[in-house]
């Protein structure tokens, strides 16, 4: 992980990998979908509103992997103080907060016709309701504070705090009385014996891949994106300052630059002829 | 088709989740690449300019 502390290290690792995992992803989530939507059979209790079940459960499960990904690069960059870490972080954000509500969205869709009712403020409905806003929450911090060391900073504690809302998340159908049924595929152990058939388990799972495939590809490119757009600044400042340097030399006769007969004879004519009269100083009137 | 369409009644409840996390996964990916392709053009042309100055020191008479 030191190795790509470095972000120069980091754009020429992650340059073939980032397409390569959109490309994938997307097949793989297609694929998944296309195979939920037309070739599973309807649930027995459920009937064809079952088919949400593979756009629901992966971008619910998203929603907390994403949220810890995102507190693990947050914790990196708060306790080494490595930038990539913080910008990694910053670029899971929005991604979460997309799976989350996405979740929601397409939770409250199957709720009415399963449950009678779209939304219930219940354990389960109101702590991934809180996610949502911990995801916006994060990213408006990092948009409120200018100074981007102090904005990863404050950040990377508001998304340490929010770890306590994920066991909440997961436990609550344990925990409290909840419409919302409790998890079919538990632990890893039941996905070999899981509580749901093979020929809706399948969909499910190369659904949850693709989206796992296309989170890393969108948090590389991101992340990419954040590290590309400090380069960026930094060059505009040189060339800003570089330009200034020019635009002063110009004025003042460059005394260390201009050809020393030039430098000998033109100060007078230089300061009546044109730089002077289009020239900064006349700046505060333009 | 229009059977699939209908889902037994459902289909007003499905086809909707279905569409939303298409448009928004394709929507992130877009945007997502859109930005990291602009900035890779600016940080590019960026640094051609700035080899150039520096490969060709800068003279008063270089003003635009």
């Amino acid at each position: 992980m030191q190795h790509f502390a470095n972000p120069a290290r980091f754009l020429a690792f992650t340059r073939p990998i980032w397409p390569a995992a959109l490309i994938g992803g997307a097949a793989l989530t297609a694929l998944g979908l296309g195979w939920g939507l037309f070739g599973t059979p309807p649930d027995y209790q459920q009937g064809q509103s079952a088919k949400i079940m593979y756009v629901h459960v992966p971008a619910a499960w998203m929603a907390m992997f994403v949220y810890m990904t995102m507190a693990s690069a947050s914790l990196v960059g708060f306790v080494w103080k490595h930038p990539v870490a913080d910008m990694t972080a910053k670029s899971a954000a929005p991604i979460g907060a997309a799976f989350t509500g996405l979740a929601l969205v397409t939770g409250a869709l199957w709720g009415k016709p399963t449950w009678g009712t779209y939304w219930v403020w219940d354990a389960r409905l109101t702590s991934v309701l809180v996610l949502f806003f911990m995801y916006l929450g994060y990213i408006a911090l990092w948009e409120a504070i200018e100074d981007q060391r102090k904005a990863a900073r404050a950040a990377a504690i508001l998304a340490l705090v929010g770890v306590v809302n994920i066991p909440i998340i997961k436990f609550s159908v344990d925990w409290w009385n909840s419409l919302h049924q409790p998890a079919s595929i538990s632990s890893l152990e039941r996905i070999f014996d899981p509580a749901i058939h093979p020929s809706m388990l399948w969909p499910l799972l190369i659904v949850w891949v693709g989206y796992m495939v296309l989170f890393v590809g969108l948090v590389l490119v991101r992340t990419r994106s954040e590290i590309l757009a400090r380069r960026l600044e930094r060059l505009r400042l040189q060339h800003a300052s570089q330009e200034t340097r020019v635009r002063d030399q110009d004025i003042l006769g460059a005394p260390d630059l201009a050809e020393p007969d030039l430098a000998g004879l033109a100060p007078s004519g230089q300061f009546k002829g044109g730089p002077f009269e289009g020239g900064p100083f006349k700046g505060g009137q333009g | 088709m229009s059977e699939l369409l209908h889902l037994d009644g459902y289909g007003l409840f499905v086809w909707p989740c279905y569409g939303l996390t298409v448009a928004v996964l394709i929507g992130l990916t877009v945007r997502s690449v859109w930005r990291h392709r602009a900035l890779q053009a600016g940080v590019s042309q960026l640094e051609t300019l700035a080899d150039a100055t520096r490969a060709q020191p800068p003279s008063g008479s270089s003003l635009p």
